[in-house]
């Protein structure tokens, strides 16, 4: 098969699941290319999750079709959606606060060094190398041993889109991921987008203020009663319009 | 756990180092430290002749072998996030079928002894099985399993000391006497404790019983074996619970069914006092080890100081609080600053 024939990295098509007689997703289709961020916007009980649930593998659909770098792949689990490149991170659930940042980034993943016949951390890799990273995702100011609950919210957010992206995300997932954030904290998790989008990662995008994901995606796809309402570049569309969308007046 | 190496390493990278002070608090031995300089200190001045006389000191190290060695198994099962109330049967159990073993079944010492460490390990395996899979706080499964095993070390034994072969060179060899109240369990206890020092802090297994501890699904998220890891936990609690009994049979050369029921409870003390959160996910193998010495010394010291020796549970409640405190604190303290 072609290998992104059509410059997509993810194209989901008609998707559709149910739950017994509950229809959760009607007809969700979109796309993602390399170095794109797609904000994915819509009401609470829209489908949002369960499209996002389904592309990592969570769930699989009822109906309709993903395909991952122009080949149509049927995702078995969450395990093979991350060794395809495509990787989610949580709110709360990306980092073990009592760990330091560079043993958190290297979590099962830890470099080894072999002595005799038994194998040991390399604690002096994972610190260079995990602050090698930090530097080229622009965190400048964090030294790697410190432990993750000394960090605010919005740190934590950028090591940890920083960690999927080392371990070769193609895909980052980002569900809410300035909710509890301030301001500069948001400013700093956008930023951290800007450089992995321009190293080509391709991001999907859930959250609820418009003002923000109208300011970093650069598509916005509004899902509406389980299907696609409106799929609209940055261009085409302000934040006004984007919330008299959400709340039907459109 | 941080290490001496490891703020070397990151010394090295042009990132901001952190201040001084941010380096001490993060060390989680350093309370226990602190109340060993304290306790040795007053001790001193209260019993100056005997305190710090090499019998007495060989008396402290014995008695923190048996506590200590324990405590390794409480520390690292309390960093994986869970507890075991039980340790004090399963070493009174194991001990007395290690007696019963090697006497009454006419097994070889060695057997016996190997027998009585399979049978301590799958006690603490039985624990976390029963707490992974029925998701109960382990704290309720082993409450539980400690009054089963207790009652079951009573029918097994029926209420009498068991004792092993006398003068058997094996159990001399685990802990015997090498001079006047210091014996050779001394050194398999800090052995033993070396390499689960290297085990929790330099390799992938030790990360993960700190990841699990610390935040379970977190650990899960990127394929780390979180039931695995903690029934690693479990099974070692069990195992050094075993070691332990060993240490008595092989100082004393019996068991008592009513042996060792404040073991676990003591051990879970010096944990704490040596630097383990409660909650999980931070905590210190040196630490644990410390915390036992601490509390023999405390032991010792009030008999040396001719206090009567109720004392010494009040003296180590007290700690314990004191140490949870401080802890406490200072986690918090970490967290507000970078």
């Amino acid at each position: 098969m072609a290998q992104e024939t059509n410059g997509n990295r993810l194209e989901v098509r008609n998707l559709a699941k149910r739950f017994g007689s509950v229809v959760a997703l009607e007809n969700v289709s979109f796309a993602v290319r390399p170095g794109e961020v797609v904000g994915l916007v819509g009401d609470n009980g829209a489908g949002k999750s369960t499209a996002i649930k389904i592309i990592c593998g969570f769930y699989k659909p009822s109906g309709g079709s993903i395909l991952w770098e122009g080949n149509v792949t049927a995702l078995e689990s969450p395990e093979h959606a991350r060794a395809l490149g495509i990787q989610t991170v949580y709110q709360d659930l990306a980092l073990v606060n009592t760990l330091s940042i560079a043993r958190n980034f290297f979590l099962h993943a830890e470099p080894t060094r072999r002595v005799g016949p038994l194998r040991f951390l390399d604690v002096k890799q994972m610190n260079e190398r995990t602050a090698q990273i930090l530097r080229d995702i622009g965190i400048k100011d964090l030294n790697p041993t410190t432990p993750v609950s000394a960090l605010s919210g919005g740190e934590r957010q950028a090591v940890a889109i920083g960690r999927t992206y080392y371990f070769g995300g193609k895909l980052l997932i980002l569900d809410e991921p300035t909710s509890a954030l301030s301001v500069k904290q948001t400013q700093k998790v956008f930023s951290i987008i800007e450089e992995v989008k321009a190293k080509g990662v391709s991001v999907i995008l859930i959250e609820h203020n418009m003002i923000h994901v109208h300011d970093i995606a650069d598509r916005l796809v509004v899902v509406r009663h389980g299907s696609v309402y409106g799929d609209y570049a940055k261009t085409d569309v302000s934040v006004v319009d984007l919330e008299r969308i959400l709340a039907g007046a459109r | 756990m941080s290490s001496v190496e490891e703020r070397g390493a990151a010394e090295n990278t042009p990132m901001i180092r952190p201040s001084l002070m941010h380096r001490v608090v993060r060390v989680p031995e350093l309370m226990v430290l602190l109340a060993l300089v304290i306790v040795i200190i007053g001790f001193v001045i209260m019993a100056p002749k005997t305190f710090l006389s090499a019998r007495n000191i060989g008396a402290i190290l014995t008695a923190s072998a048996q506590l200590g060695v324990a405590s390794i198994g409480a520390a690292i099962l309390i960093i994986s996030g869970e507890f075991d109330i039980s340790v004090g049967s399963n070493y009174a159990f194991s001990g007395i079928a290690i007696g019963l073993l090697s006497t009454s079944a006419g097994l070889p010492t060695w057997l016996a002894v190997i027998f009585g460490l399979l049978i301590s390990t799958t006690i603490g395996l039985a624990n976390g099985a029963i707490t992974l899979g029925t998701r109960i706080p382990s704290f309720i499964t082993t409450l539980g399993t400690w009054l089963v095993w207790f009652g079951l070390t009573l029918a097994l034994s029926k209420g009498y000391f068991v004792a092993v072969r006398p003068n058997d060179p094996l159990m001399a060899v685990i802990g015997g006497a090498i001079g006047y109240q210091f014996y050779s369990s001394v050194f398999w206890w800090v052995g033993i404790g070396i390499v689960a020092i290297v085990l929790l802090g330099r390799t992938r297994l030790g990360n993960w019983i700190f990841a699990v501890g610390g935040n379970a699904d977190a650990a899960r998220a990127v394929g780390v074996p979180a039931g695995r890891v903690k029934m690693f936990a479990f099974g070692l609690m069990g195992l050094l619970a075993g070691v332990s009994a060993l240490f008595t049979l092989g100082q004393q050369g019996s068991m008592a069914p009513l042996y060792g029921q404040n073991l676990a409870l003591q051990a879970i003390a010096a944990s704490v006092i040596g630097g383990c959160l409660l909650t999980g996910g931070a905590g210190s193998v040196l630490g644990a080890m410390l915390g036992a010495v601490l509390m023999s010394m405390i032991n010792s010291g009030l008999i040396l100081a001719g206090a009567p020796t109720f004392w010494y549970q009040t003296f180590v409640g007290a700690i314990v609080i004191i140490a949870v405190i401080i802890n406490t604190s200072i986690s918090r303290r970490v967290a507000q600053m970078k």
